[in-house]
């Protein structure tokens, strides 16, 4: 229930990711389109250019994408490791938690008062 | 005083977790790389090209499903191991702790004096 | 004559700074003129009225340097362009074709000079278009990282290349709206709505529309070998793209390996070393500026109320060692103040006093505890548990002595003093005690058995062990304050220092039990003087065990089972913080008897109660007295008046 958020991020890093390479071919691949199609809308050397460099960009932002995401998933694994260390409840039984003999205490403070006072 | 077992056992966990996340970047890198060649006019390179696409997609989807089973473990356990969330942790007890090791030395003292 | 005037800012410009599109910045007015080139070379009189007096800045679509030239008077302009040609030229050389000509030559030219900018390197693309088939090697690809570049960057280079950046955008943003006013006008003849609708105001005002016309150019089929080239440049682009890209992800899994294998050692070592007790949070490591853990040793969510320290330690990742340390962020604070041992501990001394001499001999005190001795061979785990502890040790120490301090400054008139931050001392009539802080130094941890024992050790030792016993309970009546509090559902008061001050309890209890001790001494001095000498039969009985029979039996009922814990451990030290009183019943024989009682309102004074109840068991007297000569003058009245009498007559 507390995590869902995590859940979410998960499932949409997931998504990106899994996208991104897929993009990535793709992207790479209108500029061969542009190779094909040579009379068609493509045959300048300007516009050529053009199509590569807004190509060369979209391959650059899902190559970003991806590493952010793998990246952003490592975040997530050490997120959970805090969560582990750092709300863990300690344990009810621990020694300190238990009741002191204070019979045996009270007889310790009486001899010390004995002793100091002696 | 170590973490208790399931404890290193999630945190050994999270570590192959990582491990498969470094590999699927690894593979995205691979993938790239034959794509590269394959546009070079390399034809053959495409079976590795296949190939390394598929471990990337399979390592991400085992990354993935051992994450969530991770979050699922983190769920179940609040409440009995964790703390809900925007409870802080406090340093209880040191008082106590400092009480018996003070009692110890006066006990010390005291029976093992004179 | 838009053409003309642009072109001859070319020339001007062009050689001034051999940029194409910059201008000497020296050139530019604080306050450029906007009146655009198209105006008449004949009204310039008035125009230059105009740059003087009109700031104008509510016409100004962008700051456009050029305008300045086209500003300038031509008796100003020739001058400056002759200028930048270089000396010896003159102004009726200059003929169309040759600056034509210049212009042909510019592109080269100016793409081989570095600007100092980072611009998009057109060369690359022609160069292997040319080459023809090497455009399938893929370029050395600079620039992905430029992890050096950047770290090696001087702060004036940074200023430098921003200030290059913000001329070069300011310059193709002038230069695109001036496109976009061009176009827009020659727009205007054709579809004046479109067009009207992206001019600039200025431009409205000053030009009517549709006064612009040009010619439609035919629209030429490229060559086959541009077409070619112009796929091979695609290609080479988009291969050039994939390397980088590959590379990226290469470099980044390269240093992400790293990451993960410091991560995994650093989670490894915490998840063995560090317990589930152990409270551990999200900090910032100040030193290193990493996000990282923190680990609370202090004692603040155990009742303590100490805001000196924060009692918070980073704990730290040491690859080289591949170890975990544990730093206390005071330490970081206080080695940057250039204070360095923050390890102190408390010791205690007692001295006594030489009879003839007016003098102090050292007869007792504590021994180094354990815990600072350094053993060696420790396994890791151990360490660092150790070192935790010491922290814990160092901090409550700290605690003790400021909580002392603060309850000495109002034990003046007790024999108390502050000798300085670091030391208290305690004087009583036989004896001295000292409590001092003392850094922890290496000469104190070798020379710390040189010493042979001496009568007073256990004394001391036992003294420092009741303060610190002391100090945790004044914890716990914290501890069960905030819960009690918290039951009803009030939020702990924060910091009413009255009731600090009020609670703190760790010199007095200690003091009053001998102050105490010595007045009983001269109480029963006194009684023994002035009546058990003088009266036979007279005796004397510790009453005090029947006067104090103890009536706390408390409901423990309806509190939770924390705060009954709290309260048995607190009640376990009623005896040592129960201001001091003792109770003497003397008996007279045949004339009554006289109780006593010896209490204290602060721990350390003392008062005495006197209670005469004659053999008929009337009371006949129930005086107090402060002082023990006014009581021995009324013993001595009441054993002549009453006593002694008495006696005879029996």
């Amino acid at each position: 229930m507390s995590d869902r958020g995590l859940l979410e991020q998960l499932n949409r890093i997931t998504d990106t990711l899994s996208r991104s390479l897929a993009n990535l071919v793709k992207n790479s691949s209108i500029s061969k389109e542009g190779d094909e199609d040579e009379h068609g809308n493509y045959n300048t050397p300007e516009s050529a250019a053009r199509t590569s460099t807004s190509g060369l960009m979209l391959v650059n932002a899902q190559t970003a994408q991806l590493i952010r995401g793998i990246q952003d998933l490592m975040v997530m694994t050490r997120t959970i490791r805090e969560k582990w260390l750092l709300t863990q409840i300690p344990d009810e039984n621990d020694e300190s938690q238990l009741e002191l003999d204070y019979k045996k205490c009270s007889q310790l403070l009486e001899q010390w008062e004995k002793e100091v006072l002696g | 005083m170590p973490q208790p077992e399931f404890i290193q056992e999630r945190l050994k966990s999270l570590d192959s977790i990582d491990r498969m996340l470094l590999s699927t970047l690894l593979h995205a890198s691979q993938s790239v790389g034959t794509l590269e060649e394959l546009k070079r006019g390399n034809e053959n390179m495409k079976p590795q090209f296949e190939n390394h696409a598929r471990n990337f997609y399979s390592s991400l989807e085992k990354a993935t499903v051992a994450l969530r089973r991770e979050i699922k473990h983190l769920d179940d356990n609040v409440g009995t191991r964790l703390l809900p969330i925007n409870v802080n942790k406090k340093a209880t007890g040191q008082d106590n702790d400092k009480i018996r090791e003070q009692l110890d030395i006066l006990t010390k003292e005291i029976e093992g004096g004179d | 004559m838009v053409e003309n005037q642009s072109k001859a800012d070319h020339v001007v410009n062009e050689d001034v700074r051999k940029i194409p599109l910059a201008i000497d910045p020296n050139l530019i007015r604080p306050l450029p003129s906007f009146v655009p080139p198209t105006n008449d070379i004949g009204s310039e009189d008035q125009l230059d009225n105009n740059t003087e007096q009109t700031p104008a800045a509510s016409q100004s679509l962008i700051n456009n340097p050029y305008e300045t030239y086209g500003n300038l008077p031509l008796d100003k302009l020739i001058p400056i362009i002759l200028q930048s040609r270089g000396p010896g030229s003159k102004f009726a050389d200059l003929s169309e074709e040759a600056l034509l000509e210049e212009i042909a030559k510019e592109p080269t030219q100016t793409h081989s000079i570095a600007n100092g900018d980072i611009d998009i390197d057109m060369n690359d693309s022609e160069a292997t278009g040319s080459a023809g088939d090497q455009i399938l090697i893929p370029q050395p690809i600079e620039g992905t990282l430029n992890e050096d570049e950047e770290n090696d960057m001087t702060h004036e280079q940074f200023q430098q290349l921003r200030k290059n950046a913000v001329l070069s955008l300011d310059l193709a943003l002038n230069e695109s709206s001036l496109a976009l006013e061009f176009v827009s006008l020659l727009l205007s003849s054709v579809r004046p709505s479109a067009a009207t609708a992206s001019m600039s105001p200025f431009l409205k005002k000053t030009v009517p529309s549709a006064s612009l016309n040009a010619e439609k150019v035919p629209y030429e089929k490229p060559k086959e070998s541009e077409i070619m080239e112009g796929n091979l440049v695609t290609k080479g682009w988009k291969l050039r793209s994939l390397e980088e890209s590959r590379l990226l992800m290469k470099e980044t899994h390269k240093a992400l390996e790293l990451t993960v294998e410091r991560e995994q050692n650093y989670w490894s070592k915490l998840s063995h070393y560090i317990s589930r007790k152990d409270v551990v949070f999200r900090m910032k490591d100040k030193e290193t500026g990493e996000r990282t853990l923190g680990l609370k040793y202090g004692y603040e969510d155990s009742g303590s109320r100490y805001k000196q320290e924060r009692g918070i330690a980073i704990l730290r990742h040491e690859p080289k060692n591949n170890t975990l340390e544990i730093v206390p962020s005071e330490t970081q604070q206080a080695s940057a103040l250039g204070r360095l041992n923050q390890e102190r501990f408390l010791r205690v001394r007692i001295f006594n006093k030489i009879e003839e001499e007016d003098d102090y001999i050292l007869s007792g005190e504590t021994s180094l505890d354990e815990l600072l001795i350094p053993s060696n061979n420790l396994a890791e785990e151990q360490d660092i548990r150790r070192q935790i502890a010491r922290l814990q040790f160092f901090i409550f120490e700290k605690e003790l002595m400021f909580h002392m301090k603060k309850e000495a400054a109002n034990l003046i008139s007790y024999g108390v003093s502050i000798e300085n931050e670091n030391k208290i001392t305690v004087e009583f009539a036989t004896e001295k005690m000292e409590f001092e802080m003392i850094s922890l130094t290496d000469d104190i941890v070798m020379n710390r058995q040189q010493d042979a024992p001496k009568t007073n050790d256990k004394k001391a030792r036992l003294i420092l062990v009741m303060l610190r016993m002391l100090l945790v309970t004044m914890f716990k009546k914290q501890l069960k304050r905030n819960l009690v509090l918290e039951q009803k559902g009030e939020s702990a008061p924060k910091n009413s220092p009255r009731s600090q001050n009020h609670e703190v309890l760790l010199l007095r209890p200690i003091l009053g039990k001998f102050r105490h001790a010595n007045y009983l001494d001269l109480l029963q001095n006194v009684v023994k003087t002035y009546v058990l000498d003088v009266v036979e039969g007279a005796t004397l009985k510790d009453s005090t065990i029947e006067k104090t029979k103890s009536s706390d039996t408390f409901g423990e009922q309806g509190f939770d089972k924390h705060i009954v814990k709290l309260d048995r451990e607190i009640k376990l030290f009623e005896s040592i913080l129960r201001k001091p009183r003792t109770y003497l019943t003397l008996l007279l024989p045949s004339a009554g008897e006289i109780e006593f009682g010896l209490e204290s309102s602060n721990y350390c004074n003392a008062s005495t109660t006197v209670k005469y109840i004659n053999d008929s068991g009337t009371t006949l007297f129930n005086t107090k007295f402060s002082n023990f000569k006014e009581l021995e003058d009324f013993l001595h009245f009441i054993v002549s008046e009453y006593v002694k009498e008495n006696g005879t007559q029996v």
